[in-house]
């Protein structure tokens, strides 16, 4: 097999997973359903370990995966950042770049914490990523990053 | 009227990830299709260096590697129990037996295994059944190559 034919065995981006605490687990569905996902399924996890899960769907942004039982609180952003394998921050797309304020300010109304303000991040190296960006703590301190990319890939819609 | 929000978000556009090496990563990423659309290199003052890939099957399928790892005495695997930790990036499959297929490719191209395929019943509102495999990416990461089906 060669990297082609892996590229047409793949549909796409599925999901990410997200560890919540069973304390913030009714908020942080009802957090993510204010930006626009709906609980498409909820069960326990097919281990009999007791433990929650739900699948939050998005028509433009795929899926999340919430596993129930998180315990422990986030590393401060430098160590989560510097911990090798570690998917560190979960990035949504918007078409203008007005909506990186919009969206950041939604997401603060439902309760987000703020990290970074809508800004213009401009590279020096090359302009493919020149954007607009906006970062934010979800309730369990999970950073998500709004963009606007100048040079915007948009995605169909799932539906 | 007022404006719809939430309609405004387009698409998931990538998650971001920690990495020791690069180069490594590029190395791994790009035999499953990757392709960079942007690089950056280190930069005086700044102690990242980072690349956007994006996978041709869908734009909304990038990963944003960040050369940073290395200080961290914790796993990735160790912050998957931990609230708020984003620790699992999904493929979703076109046939049940392209699992299969890809998960010994992901081997072959130095992915560590993780959990080999399995068929798995889910129980809730609707009955669904997936064929699901995991592999460790060159830094632990978690990969999982997924296709649900309904069973009712």
């Amino acid at each position: 097999m060669d990297r082609n034919v892996f590229c047409k065995a793949v549909k796409g981006y599925h999901h990410i997973a997200l560890t919540v605490s069973d304390a913030r687990w009714d908020r942080v569905i009802e957090f993510y359903k204010g930006i626009g996902f709906h609980l498409k399924y909820s069960f326990h996890h097919p281990s009999g370990n007791g433990k929650r899960m739900a699948f939050l769907e998005s028509e433009k942004a795929g899926y999340l995966e919430l596993f129930g039982m998180g315990t422990g609180q986030l590393p401060d952003d430098r160590e989560l950042m510097h911990t090798t394998g570690k998917f560190f921050h979960m990035c949504l797309a918007v078409d203008k770049p007005e909506d990186v304020d919009a969206v950041y300010e939604l997401l603060l109304s439902l309760g987000a914490e703020e990290r970074i303000a809508p800004r213009e991040n401009i590279q020096r190296s090359s302009h493919e990523m020149d954007s607009r960006v906006a970062f934010v703590y979800g309730l369990e301190r999970e950073i998500i990053e709004v963009i606007y990319l100048k040079v915007m890939q948009k995605k169909e819609s799932r539906s | 009227m007022e404006k719809n929000v939430p309609g405004a978000i387009v698409g998931h556009h990538h998650n971001a990830l920690c990495v020791s090496n690069i180069k490594e990563s590029l190395r791994f990423y790009e035999a499953l299709g990757f392709h960079q659309s942007s690089a950056r290199e280190k930069s005086p003052g700044e102690h990242d260096r980072k690349t956007m890939l994006v996978h041709p099957s869908d734009p909304g399928t990038c990963i944003e590697l960040y050369e940073c790892g290395g200080e961290s005495h914790t796993l990735a695997e160790d912050h998957k129990e931990m609230a708020g930790s984003w620790w699992q990036f999904c493929f979703e499959m076109q046939a049940p037996e392209d699992v299969d297929r890809i998960y010994e490719y992901a081997l072959s191209i130095g992915g560590k295994p993780r959990i080999a395929p399995v068929d798995v019943k889910m129980y809730g509102p609707r009955k669904q059944m997936c064929r699901e495999a995991f592999v460790f990416g060159p830094d632990g990461e978690i990969i999982e190559f997924v296709i649900y089906k309904n069973l009712d």
